[in-house]
C-alpha cells in the first residue's frame, strides 16, 4: 500500500517537473454591456481543476504553464484561452444569442424568440424523446404551461388536450400543424424521434393566423431536417415492462357473506345460489384471470442525417409497439421518414418530406369493471365444457350477478384494424430578391384504413349469449391537401426599423371514402371464417363519401424598433364549405405588441434583469368543428307495412339551420418575461381571458317542433363561453461547476371554464346515473359540475331516524333505517326532493403543476418530471362497490367496514339489498371526493460512457420509471384516467384503463 | 426567373377571383337533401310512408310503447317480474309517475316528432306538379288524418297541447302557446274530416293491394273516438254512420 502511495507521489511530481504551476488571476466581463460576470466557471482543460469568478467578475486560479483555460458561463458563447506563460488573462464573453434568440417556428414562417409577441411554448426534442411514448403529446405533460393533458393507459389511446382552458363544447383538441401541413387533431401516427421541436400557440394574437380551426389553440410540429456534414446516424431501443396494480376486491367466502347479510338485514331469506360456506380456496380471482400483471412496451428507431453545400438529408425508421394487460389489445406502429432539400443556386430551394407509416391495433378490451364486479363463488369454466364443441360456449354463467364473465368476453375479442399513411410534403422555395422569399408548399396526408371485426355464436346462459355470429368490415380513406402558399420579405431599414411581411393564400381539401359490410351466420367459428364473405345472413352495407374545403387568404407584418419595441398583427380571411351561402368566409384578426425594456438604454447600467419583456396580445380565433351538412335538411329511411310487404318510406332525418355561421373566440393576454442572473433564473408569468361568441351548439329545442333528431336538436350559434386564467413559470439553469449541471422548472397555472350561454339546451345533463345525471353545466356557470344531494352522516340509531322530520313531525326519510344516508334537506320545506340539490363537486381543477428537475453530473444524467391538478374533485364510482348491489363482488373488507353497529365509525352505508333508503341510487357528495394529486410522470437516470471507452461515436444507457408514485388523497384508482372525457362530462371515474407504472431501459446510440 | 415570378402572381390572381366559389360548395354525398326532394309521386308516397311508421316511433323491441306508456298506469297494464331493468315504467305503474320522466318525455317527443314528419308532407306535397290531383289529396288526407291521430294520443294524456299545423322555426315556436282541450280537439276532428273526404275504401285499397294504408271507414272510426272521448255521443253515432 505504501508503496502504491508513494509511485503515485513519484508521479505527481513529474507530473510537475514536466510543466511549472503558475497562478493566473484576471477578471471576466459581458461584451454586451461591459458588466462584470459573475460565476463564470473557469476549468483546466482537460481536468476538474477550476474556480468561479466572484461578484466583480475578478477570479483566481493555478493551472500549469501550457495549460488551456475554458471560461463558460449559461447564455455566453465559452471561450478557450491558452496561458501561454500568461499570469493575467481578462476576459470578455459574448452573449450567446442563438442560445437567448432561438428561433421559434411561428406559423407559415419562423421568428426569433425575442421577437415573438404572442404566447407561445416551445419544447425541443430532448424534452419529447426522453418520455418514451406512443404519442408526444403525453411528453409534454408538465413541461408546457397551461395546457392540460390527461390520459388512460391504453394503448394507442391519445390524450385529451386542452389549452388554456375551455371554450367550446365541441371537443377540446388543438390544431396539431406538421411542417406546415395541418393534420388534424391526434398525432398518433407521428415518430415521436423524428421531432424536432413542438411549439404551442396558446394565444389568439399567436394563433389567429390558423383563423378556422385555432380556437382550441395550435400545435406546430417541426420534423427534423439535415445538416450539411458527415452521414450520422443513431440508434436508440428503449423497452419498458408495465405493472398494474392488483384492486383488493372480496374474495369468495366474503362475497358469499356480503351477498347473504345484504337479505338478512332487510329481513329477508338470501336469494343465493351455489355452493354454502365457500372458502377463499375455492373461489375465483378473477382478476387474476382475466388481467395480466406485466404488460411489454417496446421501442426502436434508426436515424440518419446529413448532407452537403446543395442536398441535406434527414431519415428515420422506427417501430412502436405498446402491449395491454389483457391477453388481447394491443397498438403498433412502423414509421419510415425522408426529408430532403436541393438548392439549386441563390434563387431556388426544392425540397420534400416523405413519412410512409403504418398503424395495427387490436382493439383493447375494457373488462377491468366486469373483473372486480363478477360473482369469486363462480367457476371459469362450466363443469360439462368438455361436451361442448362451441369453445366460445365453455365459459360459465354467473351464479350470483348479471355480469357477464370476463374470461369468456376476452375470449370473444376479436376487433382489428390496419391503417396505412403516408404524408407527402413537397415544396418550393424562391428568393428573386434579397430579403424576398416565395414558397409554395403542397402537403397530402392519406391514410387508408381496414378495420375487421368478429362476434362468434355462443351460448353461456340465456342472457348470456349470441345467437348468430357476425362478421363485419369496415373500410376507411381519408385524403386531405393542402396548397400552400407564402410570399415573405425581411428588411431592416437604416439600422433600427426591422420589418417581417408575410402575405399566403391557402386552399385545402378534407376527402372521406368509406364502406362498410357485414353478415350475419358465419358457418362456424374457424377463424379463417371470420370474414364478411363467410357469412350467409342479413347481408348489409352502406358507404359514401364526405368532401370539406377551406381557402384562405392571410397576411401578417412584424416590426421592431431597434429590438425594443415590436409589433406583430395578422389577419387570415376564410372560407369554408361547411358554411351557407352568404356565411362562408369570416375574418380573424390578431394584433401584439411587446417592450423589451432591457433593451433600453436606461436599463443597461442595471444588473437586476438581464431580460425584462412586456407583451399584450388580442386576437380572434374560429372554429368549424360541425356536421358537413349542417345547412341542409337530409332525408332518411324508415320502413312499414303494406299488405304484407315491407315498403321503403322517407323522413327528414337532420333539420337544417339555414343561418348557420362561425364560431368566434375572442382572446385577449397579457405576458411579462424576466430574466434574472444572466438570465440563469427566468419567469414568465401571463393572464388570459378568451370569450366565445356564436358558440356552435347542437342545440336542444323545444320538443313541439318535432325536429328528427333526439331532443330536436339543430346546429345553432346560440352559445357563449369565457375562460379566464394565467401561468407562472419558473426556471432555474445553473452550471456549478465544469462537471454538475442543474435545472428546476416550476410551471403552475389555474383557469376557470364558464358557460355563459347554453341556450335552450341548458342545462345540459351528462352522466347518466340511475335515470338521473351527474353532472349539470348550465348557463352562467362554471362547467362540468357535479349536482346532487348534500349528505349529513348516517343514521345511528332508529332515535336519529324518527327525529329528522318536518315541523309537523313527518318523517324526512320514512324508507330510512340506522345505517342509512342521512340526506339534507337543504331548503327546509319538510321533503327530500329534487329542490334539496346543489352543486357538490367540480370536475375542472383550480390549478395545475407541473415541475421538471434536472441535472447532470460527470457523465451522469438524472431527470424528474411532476405533474398535478388541485382543487378538483372526482364522482367515485367505484365506492359502489362497496354496495354489493346486483350480487356484484365488494371491495375487500366491506363486511367489517359497512356499517352495523351504533357508533361505528365508518361512513359506508349498511349493506341492504332493497337499498330502500336508495344509498346507492342517489348522486350525492357522499360519492364525490377531493380529485387532487401530484404524480411522478417520470424519473429517469442515465450514463453517457466516456470517449475514451466508445471510439466510434456516443453511446448512453438510461433507466426510467414513468407514473412511479401519486401523491393523492383519493381512494379510486387513477386521478388522471378519471377526468378524462368531454369537456361537458369530465371528472367520473368510471374505472377506465388506468396509466400504469412503466419501468423502461434505454439505449442510444451516435456514431 | 422573372417568367416564373410573373405566371405565379397570374397563376395566384386566377385563384383568387375565380376558382374560390366552386371550390367551397361540396355536396352532402350518399343521402338526400330536403331541398331538392319532393320532385316525383314515389317521394311523395314514401314521406307518407313516413308518417305512418311514426306510429311505431320508440317503440321497444316488438313492444309498442305508445299503448304501454298509457296503459300501464290502468288497470290494463301490470308490471312485474322483468330481468330487464324497470326503469321508467315501474313510477307509472305505481301511479308515481314524474314531470321528469323520461317515458312520458319520450312518449311526448316522439309524437310530435310524427306531427313533424306530417306537417312536411303537408308542406311539400301540395306543390309537386307532376303529381295527379286525386294522388295528391289522398297523400294529403293521409298526414292529416295521421296528424290527427298523433294530436289524439297527445290530448288523452296531456289535455290541451301546443298546435303545430306546419314546419315551424324555433323562433315560432318560442311564442306557441297550449291550445285549450276543445281546441285541441277541434283540430283533431279538422284533421280527420279533412282526411275523410279524400280518402279510399276498404274494398279500393285491397284491390289495389295497398291494405294497411288508411281508409274512409277507419278514419271515420277515429273520428267517433274522438268525438266519443268529447262525449259527443250524437255527433259521434252521425259521423260513423255517414
Amino acid at each position: 500500500m505504501k508503496k502504491i502511495i508513494s509511485i503515485m507521489l513519484l508521479m505527481l511530481l513529474t507530473v510537475a517537473a514536466f510543466a511549472q504551476n503558475v497562478t493566473i488571476t484576471g477578471n471576466v466581463k459581458s461584451g454586451n454591456d461591459n458588466m462584470p460576470l459573475i460565476g463564470t466557471t473557469i476549468v483546466e482543460k482537460g481536468s476538474t481543476n477550476g474556480t468561479i469568478s466572484d461578484i466583480d467578475g475578478n477570479y483566481s486560479v493555478t493551472v500549469p504553464s501550457n495549460a488551456t483555460l475554458v471560461f463558460s458561463m449559461v447564455g455566453f458563447e465559452t471561450q478557450e484561452i491558452s496561458v501561454k506563460g500568461q499570469t493575467t488573462i481578462n476576459v470578455i464573453l459574448m452573449e450567446d444569442t442563438k442560445n437567448i434568440d432561438e428561433v421559434v417556428v411561428i406559423g407559415y414562417g419562423t421568428a426569433k424568440r425575442s421577437e415573438v409577441t404572442g404566447s407561445i411554448s416551445s419544447v425541443a426534442a430532448d424534452d419529447i424523446t426522453s418520455f418514451n411514448s406512443g404519442n408526444a403529446m403525453n411528453a409534454l405533460q408538465s413541461k408546457i404551461n397551461g395546457v392540460q393533458i390527461s390520459n388512460n393507459g391504453t394503448p394507442g389511446s391519445s390524450p385529451r388536450v386542452i389549452i388554456r382552458g375551455v371554450t367550446t363544447v365541441n371537443g377540446s383538441n388543438p390544431l396539431y400543424v406538421v411542417d406546415g401541413m395541418p393534420v388534424g387533431d391526434n398525432i398518433n401516427f407521428l415518430n415521436n424521434e423524428d421531432i424536432e421541436s413542438m411549439e404551442v400557440l396558446k394565444d389568439a394574437s399567436a394563433s389567429a393566423i390558423y383563423g378556422t380551426r385555432a380556437s382550441n389553440g395550435v400545435v406546430l410540429i417541426t420534423t427534423k431536417k439535415g445538416k450539411k456534414g458527415q452521414a450520422k446516424f443513431q440508434f436508440t431501443a428503449n423497452v419498458g415492462i408495465s405493472t398494474i396494480g392488483d384492486p383488493d376486491v372480496a374474495k369468495a367466502s366474503e362475497y358469499e357473506k356480503v351477498y347473504k347479510t345484504r337479505y338478512t338485514n332487510d329481513k329477508q331469506v338470501p336469494a343465493y345460489n351455489g355452493i354454502d360456506n365457500i372458502t377463499d380456496a375455492e373461489g375465483t380471482d378473477w382478476w387474476e384471470s382475466t388481467v395480466n400483471k406485466l404488460a411489454v412496451t417496446q421501442n426502436y428507431n434508426l436515424s440518419f442525417s446529413g448532407g452537403t453545400d446543395n442536398f441535406v438529408y434527414s431519415g428515420s425508421f422506427g417501430y412502436y409497439r405498446q402491449e395491454s394487460h389483457y391477453n388481447y389489445g394491443w397498438w403498433d406502429k412502423f414509421n419510415g421518414r425522408l426529408n430532403t432539400e436541393y438548392t439549386f443556386n441563390k434563387y431556388v430551394k426544392l425540397g420534400v418530406e416523405f413519412a410512409p407509416k403504418l398503424e395495427r391495433w387490436d382493439d383493447t378490451p375494457n373488462l377491468m369493471g366486469a373483473a372486480m364486479s363478477m360473482d369469486p363463488t363462480t367457476a371459469i369454466f362450466r363443469y360439462d365444457w368438455e361436451t361442448i364443441s362451441n369453445e366460445y360456449s365453455w365459459y360459465s354463467r354467473s351464479n350470483n350477478n348479471q355480469e357477464w364473465n370476463p374470461v369468456a368476453s376476452l375470449k370473444r375479442q376479436t376487433a382489428h384494424s390496419n391503417e396505412f399513411g403516408l404524408l407527402m410534403n413537397p415544396y418550393i422555395e424562391i428568393k428573386p430578391l434579397e430579403g424576398l422569399t416565395f414558397r409554395s408548399q403542397f402537403g397530402d396526408n392519406a391514410r387508408f384504413r381496414i378495420s375487421d371485426a368478429f362476434t362468434p355464436e355462443f351460448f353461456i346462459d340465456n342472457l348470456e349469449q349470441a345467437t348468430t355470429s357476425k362478421a363485419e368490415r369496415n373500410s376507411q380513406t381519408w385524403n386531405d391537401w393542402n396548397w400552400t402558399n407564402t410570399l415573405n420579405y425581411q428588411k431592416t431599414f437604416a439600422d433600427a426599423h426591422n420589418l417581417n411581411v408575410m402575405v399566403g393564400y391557402t386552399m385545402e381539401k378534407f376527402s372521406h371514402y368509406w364502406l362498410t359490410g357485414s353478415r350475419e351466420a358465419i358457418p362456424n367459428n374457424n377463424e379463417n371464417l371470420w370474414y364478411v364473405s363467410a357469412g350467409t345472413e342479413n347481408q348489409l352495407a352502406s358507404g359514401s363519401d364526405d368532401f370539406s374545403t377551406l381557402v384562405s387568404y392571410l397576411g401578417r407584418l412584424m416590426y421592431n424598433y431597434k429590438s425594443r419595441y415590436y409589433l406583430t398583427a395578422s389577419v387570415r380571411f376564410d372560407g369554408s364549405s361547411k358554411f351557407p351561402e352568404g356565411n362562408k368566409f369570416a375574418t380573424f384578426p390578431a394584433v401584439s405588441l411587446a417592450w423589451r425594456v432591457t433593451g433600453e438604454e436606461f436599463m443597461q447600467n442595471q444588473h437586476i434583469f438581464s431580460n425584462l419583456k412586456l407583451r399584450a396580445g388580442w386576437g380572434k380565433v374560429g372554429n368549424q368543428s360541425i356536421d358537413n351538412s349542417a345547412y341542409l335538411s337530409t332525408i332518411g329511411t324508415s320502413y312499414y307495412t303494406v299488405n304484407g310487404q315491407m315498403v321503403t318510406g322517407s323522413q327528414v332525418s337532420s333539420t337544417a339551420n339555414t343561418a348557420i355561421q362561425w364560431e368566434t373566440v375572442e382572446d385577449y393576454n397579457l405576458g411579462l418575461d424576466m430574466g434574472f442572473l444572466n438570465d440563469r433564473l427566468s419567469a414568465t408569468f401571463e393572464i388570459y381571458k378568451k370569450k366565445t361568441s356564436d358558440m356552435l351548439l347542437k342545440e336542444a329545442n323545444l320538443l313541439i317542433l318535432g325536429y328528427p333528431e333526439w331532443a330536436g336538436q339543430i346546429w345553432t350559434n346560440v352559445g357563449s363561453m369565457e375562460a379566464n386564467g394565467w401561468e407562472l413559470s419558473l426556471n432555474w439553469k445553473d452550471n456549478v461547476n465544469h462537471d454538475f449541471k442543474y435545472e428546476v422548472g416550476v410551471n403552475i397555472s389555474g383557469v376557470k371554464n364558464k358557460a355563459k350561454d347554453l341556450g335552450l339546451s341548458s342545462p345540459i345533463l351528462t352522466g347518466g346515473f340511475n335515470g338521473d345525471y351527474i353532472i349539470r353545466n348550465e348557463s352562467d356557470a362554471e362547467i362540468s359540475r357535479f349536482y346532487g344531494y348534500k349528505t349529513l352522516g348516517l343514521f345511528q340509531n332508529w332515535e336519529d331516524v324518527n327525529s329528522y322530520t318536518d315541523e309537523h313531525g313527518n318523517l324526512l326519510q320514512p324508507n330510512a333505517q340506522p345505517g342509512d344516508l342521512i340526506f339534507d334537506d337543504l331548503n327546509n320545506d319538510g321533503v327530500i326532493d329534487e329542490n334539496d340539490k346543489t352543486f357538490i363537486g367540480n370536475a375542472f381543477p383550480k390549478m395545475y403543476m407541473g415541475i421538471n428537475l434536472g441535472a447532470s453530473y460527470k457523465n451522469w444524467d438524472f431527470s424528474m418530471n411532476f405533474y398535478g391538478t388541485f382543487g378538483n374533485d372526482i364522482f367515485n364510482r367505484t365506492r359502489e362497490r362497496y354496495s354489493g348491489s346486483g350480487g356484484q363482488n365488494v371491495w375487500a373488507g366491506t363486511l367489517e367496514d359497512a356499517w352495523h353497529y351504533e357508533g361505528q365509525d365508518t361512513d359506508i352505508p349498511r349493506l341492504s339489498y332493497n337499498d330502500a333508503n336508495a344509498n346507492y341510487l342517489t348522486v350525492s357528495d357522499w360519492w364525490v371526493e377531493n380529485g387532487s394529486y401530484l404524480r411522478c410522470k417520470q424519473l429517469q437516470i442515465g450514463y453517457t460512457f466516456p470517449q475514451r471507452m466508445i471510439k466510434f461515436g456516443t453511446l448512453r444507457v438510461s433507466a426510467s420509471a414513468q407514473n412511479l408514485f401519486t401523491i393523492t388523497k383519493y381512494s379510486g384508482w387513477d386521478p388522471e384516467t378519471a377526468v378524462t372525457g368531454s369537456v361537458t362530462e369530465s371528472g367520473i371515474d368510471n374505472v377506465a384503463y388506468p396509466n400504469t407504472r412503466i419501468f423502461m431501459f434505454g439505449v442510444n446510440l451516435n456514431f | 426567373m422573372k417568367n416564373i415570378f410573373k405566371y405565379s402572381i397570374i397563376a395566384a390572381a386566377a385563384m383568387l377571383t375565380g376558382c374560390t366559389d366552386d371550390f367551397l360548395s361540396q355536396d352532402v354525398k350518399g343521402t338526400q337533401v330536403l331541398d331538392n326532394y319532393f320532385t316525383t309521386s314515389e317521394e311523395c308516397l314514401a314521406s307518407v310512408y313516413g308518417c305512418y311508421q311514426s306510429i311505431a316511433f320508440d317503440d321497444w323491441w316488438q313492444v309498442y310503447n305508445t299503448y304501454v306508456t298509457a296503459d300501464i298506469c290502468t288497470d290494463d297494464g301490470w308490471m312485474n317480474n322483468t330481468t330487464q331493468g324497470q326503469d321508467g315504467y315501474i313510477d307509472l305503474a305505481l301511479y308515481q309517475g314524474k314531470t321528469t320522466s323520461g317515458t312520458l318525455s319520450n312518449f311526448w317527443q316522439y309524437r310530435y316528432k310524427g306531427i313533424h314528419n306530417c306537417n312536411v308532407v303537408l308542406e311539400y306535397v301540395p306543390g309537386v306538379s307532376s303529381l295527379q290531383e286525386d294522388v295528391k289529396n289522398r297523400y294529403i288526407a293521409e298526414a292529416k288524418a295521421l296528424r290527427g291521430y298523433f294530436y289524439f294520443e297527445l290530448v288523452k294524456n296531456f289535455g290541451g297541447v301546443p298546435l303545430v299545423t306546419t314546419m315551424a322555426t324555433p323562433v315560432d315556436a318560442a311564442n306557441m302557446k297550449r291550445a285549450s282541450i276543445a281546441e285541441t280537439y277541434a283540430q283533431i276532428e279538422q284533421d280527420y274530416k279533412d282526411a275523410i273526404e279524400y280518402l279510399p275504401l276498404r274494398s279500393e285499397t285491397v284491390k289495389n293491394s295497398e291494405l294497411g294504408r288508411l281508409t274512409k271507414g277507419a278514419v271515420q272510426g277515429l273520428l267517433a273516438k274522438a268525438l266519443l272521448y268529447q262525449e259527443k255521443y250524437d255527433e259521434a253515432k252521425t259521423s260513423s254512420t255517414r
